[in-house]
């Protein structure tokens, strides 16, 4: 048995909305082009490519050159990677991926999506 | 032509009732709901002849109904965030000052608690509640499997409950 909606619709809107549904098929086509659907892509692209080239010709004389072009700028930085823990660059990168969900909303959303079974998604959000 | 024309009186007459009041309850707003109607029939008249009867008709019209809306809220939602707002705030408004709203508090405040759902978990909510879907045409409909859209229901529940309780 279908619920009752808490809503209504105006006196006989059902039977002037059937009618006028039934005249789609009489409807004249509106035919839009090829050219028609394109034009709206093209123009975003073409304001990204503007934007693009803007943006290189601005730095291009404005940006100072960078410091770490030169060979003895970039051994400057490797020395700042400890010898003792090589790693440690990888843990701090690795470390940058935790935040993924943005909310606990998200985190059950996700299990929900991986077939997790409720029991286990309760306990979660217990 | 004059067969795919009588196939689509056949849709609007068996389907156009049911399908307002789905998109109703998806997009509120009596008049949002009659535009997506034109428009969701429109899209059904245009796909009609590239319908395989290897689908339901039932579920076909309930995916074109759906994602229209669902499409219509995603935009509605990204003008909102333009002019710094909330969509489910502003249609929670919409609830208070509907003129075709007749129920009663309780149904108020259901509907509003529905509003703040996930949009998945309001889908399969309102699709379960209302319509009295089953799992397996749902899936169809949103194509998602039957286990998620059980999972998302229970949540969708436990969820409405616990705002209806806090706002009592």
């Amino acid at each position: 048995m279908l619920r009752k909606r808490p809503y209504s619709v105006p006196e006989g809107y059902f039977d002037d909305l059937q009618s006028r549904l039934s005249d789609i098929p009489h409807m004249p086509e509106s035919k839009v082009s090829g050219w028609q659907k394109a034009q709206p892509y093209l123009a975003l692209a073409a304001c990204f490519c503007s934007a693009l080239i803007i943006g290189k010709i601005i730095l291009g004389r404005t940006a100072a050159p960078d410091a770490s072009d030169t060979i003895y700028e970039q051994l400057i930085y490797a020395d700042m990677i400890p010898h003792s823990e090589p790693d440690a660059i990888f843990i701090a990168e690795e470390s940058m991926d935790t935040d993924v969900f943005e909310s606990q909303e998200d985190v059950i959303s996700y299990l929900i999506d991986t077939g997790t079974s409720i029991e286990l998604i309760n306990y979660f959000s217990e | 032509m004059d067969n795919l024309e009588s196939i689509f009186n056949e849709i609007v007459r068996d389907y156009t009732e049911r399908l307002y009041w789905h998109v109703r309850s998806l997009v509120c707003s009596h008049e949002d709901a009659d535009d997506l109607l034109q428009d969701i029939f429109i899209k059904i008249w245009e796909a009609l002849p590239t319908f395989r009867g290897d689908a339901q008709i039932y579920t076909w019209v309930y995916r074109i109904a759906t994602n229209t809306a669902v499409n219509f809220l995603h935009k509605k939602k990204i003008r909102s965030a333009l002019s710094f707002g909330s969509l489910s705030g502003q249609m929670e408004s919409k609830i208070d000052q509907d003129p075709f709203f007749s129920g009663d508090d309780i149904q108020r405040r259901l509907s509003k608690a529905v509003l703040r759902l996930p949009e998945k978990q309001r889908l399969v909510f309102l699709l379960r509640y209302y319509e009295d879907m089953s799992y397996e045409d749902m899936s169809e409909v949103l194509e998602t499997s039957v286990g998620a859209l059980k999972a998302s229901y229970h949540f969708a529940c436990e969820k409405i409950k616990k705002e209806i309780k806090l706002s009592l």
